[in-house]
């Protein structure tokens, strides 16, 4: 969630709170000999609250699991958990006195802090990535798609066929077909799946008369672009500035005829590493919720254990 | 559809015995018909025989001929999800947190709108169905798959022999000719009159508590218009001298606007449109004007169905008004209701010089989603949202679309001023409510014609497990055997939510402050701003 003008209320709200409860916790601190504790009516009191707000946080989880009841709208929920959640430390170190007591409370104290920075983390990652994102990647899909769009990528390179015993028909034809004239309607032997194979590919280039001037195209889709738009993770073209470079070398060593095709494989390279980079700015702005989510309801059922024990030895 | 897809379709040859004009002469439909084209394009009708549970036709299908009934009685229905009592014993989604959900009151939203019994459900038969009952029965005289034949469109219901036939089935080029000749023209007017005006009526609403002897006077009082598509049944600013009912075809209702035209409105078979003006002793405050299907709409060589119109003259509604009083205050209710919309909708004619704004269709938009991509994190709780606030749970809402400098434009109904979407569907599912939101009633038949129709991909179509009929036993029989083709699929639009007292349930459940649904005003209004900005460098296209 960006940090906007919305924010100002709940910011001094927060500050507030702060301010008043350290006020509190030294008002009430020469009143104990032995100095604040947990155990004082104070320290109480600041525990349960503490409490009280981090149930209140990981409830956010279970209303998202309920978007449309009216239970107040998701964006002001989230911005009291981000409030409230940086308030806890707070309140907890003023619970404790700010020791960090024995091996117990010690794990809280350990688990709250991953949890707090996590939150904070995920919090920082959502002011700069949607915008990087927006920038970066002209046009996004959705999640579920991310991989069948990646694998599109060959098909609109190579066309789509189909094997039809021991000929392969061509379903729709691709780029590099219509490119460097590879005419897929000879007989070769039986494929799986979709895109041709290495094996294939290498027999149709063989087999038929190149166009003229096409070679250092064809050559530079076996060498380059195919293996980029299979996956070969060091493939050169990975690299915007080399693959901006390598297609200019193409294209001065191509007739200007076949430069459509030329930039039509750029676009798709460039597209792949589009959604690469999707793929990849998509993963950081979700992951932390996998150390966060887990996290926060393991110190929520720890605390509540050491409330237990507390309050009753 | 294609120039190609429209040549096979007329290509199609017929099954049966192919008939010549001699064997035609002596059908009292026939007389006074010229049977020329038939000379000429021999094999354009044909004598068909079905024995008694036999399919002559399923809804949904592409279908190119029409049928008269010659002999023998037909069942004609239509699939559609049943009421909840026949489905009262299908569990409850949702488990434990859906049921504690429904303890306090928070209930998904009922994704079609209630009905009455006695609702028409128009199909292209020269009978209708009800909501109640959504089977009926047809005899000899009897024609259906009209629209099918001229229009091209998907056949709208389902037809079984229910004793053995006889029928003739009609090529578009005979029927074409047929319609020009005035006997034929008169026959099914008289047929008409007959035997669906009645109901038609009936089913008005402010004719509802008109008396049977009335109704009937009323029946045989008004006149039956035919128009051409594109021909103006009246213009705004005309006085108004009739109100009229869609006996078949489509009437666009559009208001002058600053800039161009505004739609307000596609009506159809069933439909009513004129009365706020003879109401009001006024002058017309729309125009109205015959459409064509889309599937025909400017393709070359093919001419548009004829679009039906029964005209109330300004007589007998007078003489309806002054015998029920009660009459005048629900009409004045429901003109107040439709200039109050219009009114609502006339706020949307901000134009903007924008192309920019115009080639993403967002003059279109009244109520727009929009999704701020600066705050979005892509974690589609607002997708979530969509299909956990519906009970079909199919999701109106995909993350994806156009953008417009920091905006996307999801695949989200956007109200638009013109809904192409309601054109041409065969049996008058798609309609928009008082609040301006499209809807799609359950009796959708699943033909795609709306999802294609719309330009901006809003419409989703989505799988259907569970659908009957009224016909029950019979169906069922019919449906193992294979003869009737279930329909699998109906066609889902966004409904803004607007039985949700939170509003729609994508803005509500987004948590980054991310999703927005705009007034069109409003939203044009900025985007003009942003535009100038964009041109002069401020912002990023």
């Amino acid at each position: 969630m960006l940090i906007d003008r919305k924010h100002t209320p709940w910011f001094f709200v927060t500050l507030l709170l702060s301010v008043a409860t350290v006020a509190l916790y030294l008002w009430d601190a020469p009143n104990h000999p032995s100095g604040p504790a947990g155990n004082t009516v104070l320290g109480i009191v600041f525990g349960s609250v503490a409490l009280a707000i981090m149930l209140f946080l990981v409830a956010l989880g279970l209303k998202r699991r309920v978007p449309h009841w009216r239970l107040g709208s998701a964006a002001s929920w989230m911005r009291a958990h981000i409030w409230l959640g940086l308030l806890t430390p707070l309140l907890v170190a003023l619970h404790g006195a700010f020791k960090l007591g024995g091996t117990m409370t010690t794990v809280l104290w350990l688990l709250l802090a991953v949890v707090w920075l996590s939150g904070v983390f995920g919090l920082l990652l959502q002011q700069a990535l949607p915008t990087m994102l927006r920038h970066s990647v002209r046009q996004e899909t959705v999640a579920q798609q991310l991989g069948r769009e990646l694998d599109s990528l060959i098909l609109l390179a190579e066309g789509k066929t189909q094997t039809m015993g021991k000929r392969i028909r061509v379903v729709t034809s691709g780029i590099v077909q219509r490119c460097v004239g590879l005419s897929l309607h000879e007989t070769v032997p039986p494929l799986e799946g979709d895109a041709l194979d290495d094996k294939a590919v290498a027999a149709l280039v063989k087999r038929n008369d190149p166009i003229p001037g096409a070679e250092p195209i064809r050559r530079f889709y076996l060498d380059e672009v195919r293996p980029f738009l299979r996956g070969d993770t060091r493939a050169k073209l990975n690299d915007l500035s080399s693959s901006e470079a390598m297609f200019e070398s193409v294209r001065t060593s191509s007739p200007t005829h076949l430069h459509k095709s030329v930039d039509q494989l750029e676009t798709l390279c460039q597209r792949r590493r589009e959604l690469l980079r999707q793929r990849m700015l998509m993963r950081l702005l979700m992951t932390w919720l996998f150390v966060h989510a887990p996290l926060s309801w393991a110190l929520v059922l720890g605390s509540i254990v050491h409330g237990i024990i507390a309050l009753r030895y | 559809m294609s120039k190609r897809k429209v040549k096979a379709m007329l290509a199609a040859t017929l099954q049966g015995e192919l008939l010549k004009p001699d064997d035609l002469r002596a059908y009292d439909i026939f007389k006074g018909v010229d049977l020329a084209p038939l000379e000429r394009y021999p094999g354009t009708i044909a004598r068909r025989r079905f024995k008694a549970g036999e399919v002559i036709c399923r809804e949904g299908e592409g279908g190119t001929t029409a049928f008269y009934l010659v002999e023998g009685r037909v069942r004609v229905f239509i699939q559609r999800k049943l009421d909840a009592q026949q489905n009262k014993n299908k569990p409850r989604r949702g488990g434990i947190i859906a049921w504690v959900g429904r303890m306090f009151g928070q209930r998904p939203i009922r994704h079609q709108p209630e009905h009455d019994a006695d609702d028409l459900i128009p199909i292209d038969a020269t009978v209708d169905l009800t909501y109640g009952r959504a089977a009926a029965e047809m005899g000899p005289g009897d024609v259906f798959g009209e629209m099918s034949c001229l229009n091209l469109a998907p056949r709208s219901a389902t037809v079984v022999a229910e004793t053995d036939c006889v029928m003739f089935e009609i090529l578009r080029n005979m029927f074409e000719a047929m319609q020009a000749s005035e006997t034929f023209v008169k026959r099914m007017d008289d047929l008409y009159r007959e035997r669906s005006l009645r109901g038609h009526l009936r089913n008005v609403p402010m004719f509802a508590e008109v008396e049977d002897e009335d109704l009937e006077r009323l029946r045989n009082e008004v006149t039956l218009v035919h128009a051409k598509a594109g021909d103006v049944v009246f213009h705004e600013g005309d006085e108004a001298d009739a109100m009229y009912l869609i006996r078949l075809g489509q009437v666009k209702v559009s208001q002058h606007a600053p800039g161009g035209e505004r739609t307000l409105a596609y009506l159809t078979k069933g439909d009513w449109f004129g009365e706020t003006g003879l109401l009001r002793g006024s002058t017309r405050n729309a125009t109205c004007k015959a459409v064509a299907h889309p599937s025909v709409e400017n393709v070359p060589g093919i001419k548009p169905a004829p679009i039906e119109l029964v005209r109330i003259g300004h007589t007998e509604f007078a003489w309806l008004i002054e015998k029920y009083p009660r009459l005048r205050g629900k009409l004045e209710a429901t003109a107040e209701l439709r200039i109050r919309d219009q009114q609502r909708m006339a706020k949307t004619a901000t134009i903007t010089e924008s192309h920019r704004v115009e080639e993403l269709g967002l003059l279109q938009g009244q109520n727009m989603m929009l999704i701020d991509l600066d705050r979005c994190t892509r974690c589609d709780q607002c997708v979530d949202a969509c299909v956990s606030a519906h009970d079909d749970g199919v999701t109106r809402l995909i993350r994806e679309g156009p953008r417009y400098d920091k905006y996307l434009v999801p695949s989200s109904c956007r109200m638009c001023r013109d809904p192409v979407c309601m054109i041409g569907c065969p049996v008058g599912s798609i309609r928009r409510a008082e609040d301006l939101h499209i809807m799609i009633e359950d009796w959708c038949i699943g033909c795609e014609v709306c999802a294609k129709q719309c330009p901006y991909d809003s419409i989703q179509m989505h799988a259907l497990d569970e659908l009957g009929t009224d016909l029950g036993q019979e169906y069922e029989q019919l449906a193992e055997a294979g003869e009737v083709r279930q329909v699998t699929q109906q066609a889902a639009v966004c409904d803004q939510c607007a039985d949700l007292p939170t509003g729609p349930a994508c803005v509500y459940s987004c948590p980054h402050d991310a999703a927005l649904r705009v007034n069109s005003v409003d939203f044009l209004e900025a985007m003009d701003v942003m535009d100038r900005d964009v041109h002069s460098g401020v912002v990023d296209e």
